[in-house]
């Protein structure tokens, strides 16, 4: 069957579980497209091509397994989450050699449903950026035009998804990692609530703004595969009980008595591409002739979002990367001769700037003195800020909102100005902030660049059984973006 | 708040990275550019608002006190810069 890899996870899945095509011929179609688009594009720095193989044969010997829901399909994983015996760098000359003895949860679940990982993908350095330009292992380039960042931190994943490399890829979400990176590569990325996806096994940056997330070609593939990742996970205390729904079933209807607010923090913020803003309406609009409400609401402490948040992110990375000083695991500097120099060195040498830089800053906004004026501060903002939205969504079932407020941009062009970058996250780091879910979709190619501009749905804790539903029946009514020439 | 040149390397001591020269003159102009732009913060009246340090407010989930063996010696050695196959090696501190 040719061209394999153009069909959505869902299409090729039944392909499988019918015995229509064979896991090594869905294998060997991922690896071609690997080997034919990759060295363009870098988005996988690990291709586990011998180690899909040989899984493959072993499950066309075996033959399908109709209970296991991604069964001989293969699928990529940030670089963060820990994989057994494959590399799990963080995309950081710290962790260059690392290969973790275990498996992380989401990645047990991949394999408990029968997913081949197919490779891992590049990413900012310990997912630190909006961009995927400050990987230890070069900067991974947009499909739709390799000029171009791909948005970060999990750009590896959201080009490879683009670029069809593979039918589904994990990523995490800290700040917007997942959603702006799926938007910027036109594909569908999920935010899932904080405790709903266990994060044991994902290298921690954030602990408090983490969350696994996933990106795929369609709104339905991304339920398949959150259902597969999702689940309670004893060795993450911050999991949820709360029941897993079927969030691949009932996803078609229109979105009769669906209220869906705008909030005007978001839409009116200014610094907003007139592209981004055309391709968003025609969603709004969309959503209107589905049978949404639509209405405006206020969230007044979302134009803090930022200032909190990059007091907080950094605050808990300081803490957070205190374990890599070159004794047990990592990177260890050379020519040391006391403990002090071991771990003062194998920092210094093991981190790139940018995570130094949120180290440093994270260091100092908790160092004695500043911590009431910068910690505590963000942290009362955070809590006005969740319940900006926890109002909004008393109002509403949901909330519509831009993205990033430009498509993707040149790279290099804001490299030495960290804030410049840090304001590009406007959009995405508040719902972190609040614990709450998001799903990005593809609303358009802007007029101006021809790049995708996606668009978010927000929504309550644990309620992403609704926003996919209706993100899937936008994405029905919303005119395909089609996929990057490569 | 301004951040002195000496107030970068104290921070870089604390967090055991030492940056160069050139480097923690740039850290200085950066940290004043960001630290200016969380000044906006201080806008906010926060009195009384408690701070929200988790979106996860509920108890933490305890899972049943049992033994458990999770990994072996060989398994936590495996990616060490250095050991004795027994512990891990680092430079003498006695």
């Amino acid at each position: 069957m040719s061209e394999l890899y153009k069909k959505s996870l869902k299409q090729i899945r039944d392909l499988l579980a019918n015995r229509e095509v064979s896991v090594t011929e869905v294998v060997r179609a991922c690896i071609e497209r690997i080997n034919t688009t990759n060295k363009q594009l870098n988005s996988l720095v690990y291709v586990a091509a011998e180690q899909a193989l040989e899984q493959a044969e072993k499950m066309d010997k075996e033959g399908p397994q109709p209970d296991r829901a991604l069964w001989g399909v293969p699928i990529a994983v940030k670089d963060c989450i820990c994989t057994k015996d494959l590399p799990t760098t963080c995309c950081s000359r710290m962790l260059a050699d690392f290969v973790p003895f275990y498996d992380a949860y989401v990645v047990e679940r991949l394999k408990v449903n029968g997913a081949i990982v197919i490779g891992k993908t590049n990413m900012d350095e310990f997912a630190m950026g909006s961009s995927t330009e400050s990987s230890y292992f070069g900067i991974t380039k947009n499909p739709w035009n390799t000029k171009l960042i791909p948005g970060g931190s999990s750009g590896g994943s959201a080009v490879s998804v683009a670029a069809a490399q593979c039918f589904g890829a994990l990523g995490t979400d800290t700040g917007g990692s997942v959603r702006q990176p799926a938007s910027m590569c036109g594909c569908v990325g999920v935010k899932p609530t904080y405790g709903r996806v266990s994060r044991f096994g994902a290298i921690g940056f954030a602990s408090s703004l983490d969350q696994v997330g996933l990106f795929a070609s369609t709104t339905e593939d991304s339920a398949i595969l959150l259902e597969a990742i999702a689940g309670l996970d004893e060795r993450d205390s911050t999991c949820s009980t709360r029941p897993i729904e079927a969030y691949s079933q009932g996803l078609t209807g229109d979105l009769k008595g669906v209220k869906i607010g705008l909030p005007k923090e978001f839409w009116q913020a200014g610094g907003i591409a007139s592209e981004v803003l055309g391709e968003a309406e025609k969603a709004i609009d969309a959503a209107r002739a589905l049978g949404a409400e639509i209405v405006d609401v206020d969230m007044p402490h979302i134009p803090l979002s930022v200032a909190a948040y990059y007091i907080i992110a950094p605050a808990e990375a300081s803490t957070n990367l205190s374990k890599f000083d070159g004794a047990r695991y990592g990177f260890r500097a050379e020519g040391v001769e006391t403990l002090d120099e071991l771990y003062e060195q194998s920092r210094t040498q093991g981190f790139g700037d940018e995570v130094k830089r949120r180290i440093m800053l994270g260091t100092y906004v908790l160092s004695s003195g500043y911590y009431d004026a910068y910690y505590k501060k963000a942290s009362q903002v955070r809590r006005l800020i969740q319940q900006d939205y926890l109002a909004a969504l008393q109002k509403c079932d949901l909330l519509l909102a831009p993205i990033s407020p430009v498509t993707a941009w040149e790279i290099g062009k804001h490299s030495g100005d960290p804030l410049k970058n840090y304001l590009m996250d406007i959009f995405t780091v508040s719902l972190n902030l609040a614990g709450l879910p998001g799903v990005a979709i593809p609303a358009g190619l802007g007029v101006e660049s021809g790049m995708p501009v996606g668009v978010q749905l927000l929504g309550r804790a644990f309620d992403e059984h609704n926003l996919l539903k209706a993100a899937h029946r936008l994405e029905q009514a919303i005119p395909s973006i089609g996929s990057p020439k490569l | 708040m301004a951040i002195s040149l000496d107030d970068v390397l104290h921070v870089g001591e604390l967090s055991k990275i030492r940056p160069n020269q050139e480097e923690a003159a740039c850290l200085q102009a950066q940290f004043a550019d960001i630290l200016g732009y969380m000044e906006r913060l201080n806008a906010v009246d926060t009195g009384g608002v408690e701070p929200l340090y988790s979106p996860h407010e509920g108890l933490p989930a305890v899972r049943e006190d049992r033994v458990a063996k999770t990994c072996n010696r060989t398994e936590l050695l495996m990616n060490s810069p250095a050991d004795s196959e027994e512990f891990f090696v680092v430079p003498r501190v006695i």
